[in-house]
C-alpha cells in the first residue's frame, strides 16, 4: 500500500514539472508576451526598461530557471497590471473562493447523493421522475442563465434576495445555488444509475434471502458498491467545479479566484494566468492521487493487487 | 425420511408485464421431509427457479406475485405472514444458495463479515461467539483453514470455494429447509462431485431438507430421493428417483430420460423433443405438454389432466395414465 | 455431465413486446424521437438559411434584420406579444436597437458550426489514440490512459481562459479549447471498445492471416468502433453548444458584434431590470437545443448500443 502511494506521488510530481514546462512555453510560444502590454505611448526605451525590471529579457531558458527557483520558495510572480505578488491576490481571493466553493460541494454532494438513492430506491415514483426531470433541464440549460433567470425573479421583481455583496447568508443562496445546479444533475444522475446496477446483483439476492431488512440491505450493502463508480470519477468533478466558480463569481461580482482570473485574462495579465493554471494542474493531479488512495481504502481488491 | 417440514399446495405465481400476465408457475404441489433432497427438474424457463423463490417469497416486484396456493413450512402456512416475521423465517427455517458464486458474494465486505451478518441478525450473538459461529459454518461445508477466511475477501477465493461460502451462509443457522438453485451448474465438472460429495454429507449431519433444482439429470440421478418432473408451469410427474429414471409414466419424462445419450445404447441419432415449450402468456387450454406429446389424445387438448397417484409415492398428471 | 436439451436462457422477467402496449404509450415514445429530432433538424435549417450570402444572395434569408445592425430609435423594445412591443421585431430589441430573434437566429450558426467541428477534431484524435492505446496496450495504452485521466480532470476553462490571454478572445480560441482537452473523452470510451476487440476470433483471424498492426486497426477494430463512437459524437452536440455558451458568455468567446447565445445572455445581464428578453430568449434556445440534442443522442444510443446506458 505504501509503495503504492509513493508511485503515485512521483508520478504526480513529474506530470507537475512537466505541466510547469509546457505552461511556461506555451505562454512565450506565440510571441513575446510582453508585447501584449505594450503601450502605445510607450517609447522603445521605457519599454526596454519595463522589461528588464520584471526580468523579462533575458532568454526564455533563464526565465523558466528563475521561475522555478521562485516557485520552490513560494514566489508564483508579480501581476503585471497590479504590480503586486500574485501570492498575495491569491491570499485574498481564495477564501473568498472557498467560502463559496465549500458549502456548495458539501450541501451539493450530499444532496445528489440522497436524491439519487432516492430515485433508484423508488422507482418510477414521484422520487424517480422529479430526479430524472431535474437532471435532464440541469444537463440542458446554462448554469449562467438559470442564475441571471433566478437573479430576474428573486432579486429584481420579487425583492427576495440580494443582487451582489457576502455580507449576510442571503447574499450566499444565489451563488451557492448556482454552484449546486452545476454540480447537482450529473452527479445525481451517475449515483441513481449505479444504485440500480447494484440492486440487480446477486450479492443483494443473497442479502435479501439471508432475512436482512430492507434498511440494511440498501445501506449496508447496496451503498457502498454503488458510490465506488462515483468516487472514482470525483476526478472528474473538477472542471464542473471550476467552470461553476468562475461562472458564479462573474456572475455575482463575487471577489474570489474565478473573477480574479477573468479579470487577468482580459488584462493579459499573463502571469496571473500562468500561476493559477500550474496551481490548477497541482490541484488536479493532487485531488486524482486522493482519489486513488481512496479507492483502494474502498476496494479491496486494489489493495491487495498493488502489495 | 420421517417429517414433513414443507407442504406446498397449488401454488401459482405470475408475473405481471406490460405484454401479459405470465403464468410461470401454474399450479404446484409437493411434499419435502426432513433428511430428504428432492430434486425439481425441467428445462430452462419451466418455473422451477420462479418456484424456489416462491418459497421464499422473494419474488422480483412488483411484477411477480404468489397469486394463489399454500405454503406450510413447519407447519405454518408462511403465506399469511407479515414482512417481519417473513424475514426472521429466512435464513433460519429456510435458505437458498445461487447460481453462480462469483456474483453472490458482496466484493467489498470480508467472509466473516458476510456469514457473520447472518448469524449476528438471528441468533443475536456477542461478538466473539459469533466468530465461532462462523468458523462452525465453514467446517461444515469443508472449507480449510476456516480461521484465516474469516478476513479474506471473495476475490480471493475461487469459484469452488466461493460456493462453498454461500453454502455456510445458507447453513450458518441450520435451516430445516435448503433450497439449492442450480449450485453446481456453475461448477467445473471435478468440482461438481466434490460438492455433491458435500451436500449429502451436510444432510447427514443437520437432518436438512434439500429442495434441489437443477436441468442436469445425471445430478438428480447422483443426490436426489425423490424428484418432480416440471413441464411449463407444472409438475408432470413426481416419484422416488429410481422410479422415475426406471418406468417413467409421463411422455415427457419418458423423453427427457431418453434425450440423455447414454454409453450402454448404440444410438444413430441424439433424441430430441419436437417443438417448443409453450409461450407462459398464451397457455394453450388442455395439458400444456399435449402439442409435443407423441401420444396425445383428444381429451389431453381439451382439460388438464389431474393429479393420479399410481404407487405409493409416485405421482402422475397424464390422461394417459387412469 | 449430461444433461436435457438446453432451451432459451431462464430469466425471472420475461421481455415485454410491443403489441401489448396502449396507443398512449406508443405515442409518447414516438414523440420521444420527432420532437427532438424536428428540433435538431430545423436548428440546421436555421443556421444554414439564416441568410443565403453563400448563395450569393446576402439579402435573402430566414433572418428578419441584420443581426449587426441595430436602428437606436428602436432600442430596449419588448418582445412583440407584450405591451409596448412592435410587431417588427417578434422578441424585441437590445441596447443597441438590434433584433433579438435575428441575433438568435444567426447565434444558431455560431453555436452549430463550432460544436460540429469540435466534435470532429475530438472525434478524430481521440479515436486514433483509443485504438492504439487499445489495441497495441502494454506501456503505449498505460501513457496514453494517464495522459487521458488528466485531460479529463483538468479544467478546460482554465486552459480557455490562458489561451484567451495570450491570442486573445474569438471563434479559433474557442475551438482550440474546447479540442486541446475534449478529445479525452473518445479516447478513453475508443480504448475500451479496442480492448474488446482486440480478444475477438475476427482479429485473431486476421493475424493468422498476416494482416500487419496498421491494418487490422483500420480495417477491423475501426469499423466495430463505429457504432458507439457515433453514439458519442450525438450526445456531445449538446455537451458542445453548452460549453462554446459558457466560453462566450464569460466573453473570451466569438467576439463582438458577432451574435453567440453566450454572449447574448451576457449583454442581457445588464438590462436584466429594464430588458429580461435580451438575456432570457437566448438561453431558451440553448436549453431547448441541447435537451433535443440529449434526447436523440439518447435514442440513438438505444437503438445502436444499449450497453453504453451508464452515459
Amino acid at each position: 500500500m505504501t509503495r503504492f502511494i509513493i508511485i503515485r506521488l512521483l508520478q504526480a510530481i513529474i506530470a507537475i514539472l512537466g505541466i510547469m514546462v509546457l505552461v511556461f512555453f506555451l505562454v512565450r510560444a506565440a510571441g513575446d508576451p510582453m508585447e501584449l502590454l505594450k503601450n502605445p505611448n510607450m517609447t522603445e526605451e521605457q519599454f526596454e526598461l519595463l522589461k528588464a525590471r520584471l526580468g523579462l529579457d533575458k532568454s526564455y531558458a533563464e526565465q523558466f530557471w528563475v521561475y522555478i527557483g521562485d516557485l520552490a520558495q513560494g514566489d508564483l510572480g508579480t501581476s503585471l497590471l497590479k504590480q503586486r505578488p500574485i501570492v498575495d491576490m491569491i491570499g485574498e481571493s481564495l477564501p473568498n473562493t472557498l467560502k463559496l466553493t465549500i458549502p456548495s460541494f458539501v450541501i451539493g454532494m450530499t444532496l445528489a447523493v440522497f436524491l439519487g438513492m432516492m430515485a433508484a430506491t423508488r422507482r418510477d415514483t414521484f422520487w424517480d421522475q422529479g430526479v430524472k426531470f431535474v437532471a435532464v433541464l440541469g444537463q440542458a440549460l446554462p448554469g449562467f442563465w438559470v442564475a441571471i433567470m433566478a437573479m430576474l425573479v428573486l432579486s429584481v421583481y420579487w425583492k427576495l434576495l440580494p443582487v451582489a455583496g457576502m455580507d449576510t447568508p442571503a447574499h450566499y443562496v444565489l451563488p451557492v445555488g448556482t454552484m449546486i445546479f452545476f454540480m447537482l444533475p450529473g452527479m445525481m444522475r451517475l449515483v441513481r444509475s449505479c444504485m440500480l446496477d447494484v440492486l440487480d446483483s446477486e450479492y443483494i439476492k443473497l442479502a435479501r434471502i439471508k432475512g436482512l431488512p430492507e434498511r440494511t440491505v440498501i445501506w449496508k450493502h447496496a451503498f457502498r458498491n454503488a458510490l465506488i463508480t462515483p468516487l472514482t470519477t470525483l476526478g472528474l468533478l473538477i472542471p464542473q467545479l471550476v467552470l461553476g466558480a468562475v461562472i458564479t463569481e462573474t456572475i455575482f461580482n463575487w471577489p474570489g479566484m474565478g473573477r480574479m482570473i477573468v479579470e487577468s485574462t482580459f488584462a493579459r495579465d499573463f502571469t496571473v494566468v500562468q500561476a493559477i493554471t500550474i496551481l490548477t494542474a497541482v490541484l488536479v493531479l493532487g485531488v486524482n492521487l486522493l482519489v486513488d488512495i481512496s479507492y483502494a481504502y474502498v476496494d479491496p481488491q486494489i489493495r491487495f493487487q498493488r502489495s | 425420511m420421517s417429517n414433513i417440514i414443507l407442504q406446498v399446495e397449488n401454488l401459482q405465481t405470475s408475473f405481471f408485464t406490460r405484454a401479459g400476465e405470465f403464468k410461470a408457475v401454474g399450479g404446484v404441489s409437493f411434499i419435502v421431509h426432513e433428511g430428504e433432497t428432492f430434486g425439481l427438474v425441467g428445462e430452462s424457463a419451466c418455473g422451477k427457479t420462479v418456484t424456489g423463490l416462491s418459497l421464499l417469497r422473494l419474488l422480483p416486484e412488483p411484477a411477480g406475485k404468489i397469486i394463489g396456493g399454500k405454503i406450510i413450512l413447519n407447519g405454518r402456512n408462511i403465506m399469511e405472514l407479515s414482512k417481519k416475521e417473513m424475514r426472521d423465517v429466512r435464513g433460519t427455517e429456510i435458505s437458498m444458495i445461487l447460481q453462480d458464486p462469483m456474483t453472490s458474494l458482496n466484493p467489498v465486505y470480508t467472509i466473516g463479515n458476510q456469514i457473520g451478518e447472518s448469524v449476528r441478525l438471528h441468533q443475536g450473538l456477542r461478538d466473539d461467539m459469533v466468530d465461532d459461529e462462523v468458523i462452525s459454518a465453514l467446517r461444515l461445508l469443508r472449507i480449510p483453514a476456516p480461521e484465516q477466511r474469516l478476513s479474506d475477501y471473495p476475490f480471493q477465493l475461487s469459484g469452488g470455494m466461493r460456493q462453498r461460502v454461500v453454502g455456510s451462509i445458507a447453513m450458518s443457522c441450520r435451516p430445516r429447509l435448503l433450497i439449492a438453485d442450480e449450485p453446481t451448474t456453475a461448477l467445473d465438472a471435478t468440482i461438481q462431485a466434490q460438492y455433491i460429495a458435500l451436500f449429502k454429507d451436510i444432510q447427514k449431519q443437520t437432518n436438512v431438507g434439500i429442495i434441489f433444482i437443477t436441468h442436469d439429470f445425471g445430478v438428480v440421478a447422483n443426490i436426489c430421493h425423490r424428484v418432480a418432473v416440471m413441464y411449463a408451469g407444472k409438475i408432470v410427474e413426481t416419484g422416488p428417483t429410481s422410479t422415475i429414471f426406471k418406468a417413467p409414466k409421463h411422455p415427457y419424462t419418458t423423453a427427457l430420460i431418453n434425450s440423455v445419450p447414454r454409453l450402454d445404447r448404440k444410438d444413430d441419432r441424439l433424441y430430441s423433443i419436437e417443438g417448443q415449450p409453450p409461450s407462459l402468456l398464451n397457455l394453450p387450454p388442455g395439458c400444456r405438454f399435449a402439442p409435443r406429446c407423441p401420444d396425445v389424445q383428444e381429451i389431453c387438448q381439451k382439460e388438464q389432466p389431474p393429479e393420479v397417484e399410481i404407487n405409493e409415492g409416485h405421482t402422475v398428471s397424464c390422461w394417459k395414465v387412469k | 455431465m449430461l444433461s436435457i436439451i438446453p432451451t432459451i436462457e431462464d430469466k425471472a422477467i420475461p421481455k415485454p413486446k410491443f403489441s401489448g402496449l396502449s396507443r398512449g404509450t406508443r405515442i409518447l415514445r414516438g414523440l420521444s424521437l420527432y420532437i427532438p429530432a424536428t428540433v435538431m433538424v430545423l436548428l440546421v435549417l436555421v443556421a444554414i438559411f439564416a441568410n443565403l450570402a453563400w448563395l450569393g444572395l446576402p439579402d435573402v434569408g430566414i433572418s428578419p434584420y441584420e443581426p449587426n445592425k441595430g436602428h437606436m430609435r428602436d432600442r430596449l423594445l419588448p418582445p412583440a406579444f407584450m405591451e409596448d412591443g412592435k410587431s417588427d421585431y417578434l422578441l424585441g430589441t437590445d441596447r443597441l436597437g438590434r433584433d433579438v430573434l435575428s441575433r438568435v437566429i444567426y447565434g444558431a450558426r455560431i453555436s452549430l458550426s463550432v460544436s460540429l467541428l469540435v466534435i470532429l477534431i475530438t472525434a478524430f484524435i481521440g479515436t486514433l489514440l483509443g485504438i492504439t492505446a487499445g489495441y497495441i496496450g502494454g506501456r503505449v495504452d498505460g501513457l496514453i490512459m494517464r495522459v487521458v485521466d488528466v485531460a479529463l480532470s483538468f479544467p478546460g476553462l482554465i486552459l480557455a481562459l490562458l489561451l484567451a490571454t495570450i491570442i486573445g478572445p474569438g471563434y479559433v480560441t474557442v475551438v482550440v479549447a474546447l479540442s486541446v482537452l475534449g478529445w479525452a473523452g473518445y479516447a478513453r470510451m475508443v480504448r475500451g471498445e479496442s480492448l474488446r476487440i482486440r480478444q475477438s476470433d475476427f482479429v485473431a483471424q486476421a493475424r493468422v492471416n498476416g494482416a500487419s498492426t496498421l491494418r487490422i486497426m483500420f480495417k477491423h477494430v475501426f469499423p466495430n468502433v463505429l457504432n458507439s463512437l457515433i453514439v458519442i459524437m450525438t450526445l456531445m452536440v449538446g455537451a458542445m453548444i453548452l460549453a462554446e455558451s459558457m466560453l462566450s458568455y464569460l466573453g473570451i468567446g466569438i467576439s463582438a458584434p458577432t451574435p453567440s447565445w453566450g454572449s447574448m445572455v451576457a449583454d442581457g445581464r445588464n438590462e436584466l431590470d429594464r430588458a429580461w428578453w435580451i438575456a432570457a430568449f437566448p438561453g431558451i434556445a440553448i436549453g431547448l437545443v441541447v435537451m433535443s440534442g440529449n434526447f436523440l443522442g439518447d435514442w440513438i444510443r438505444d437503438k445502436m448500443d444499449p450497453r453504453l446506458r451508464q452515459l
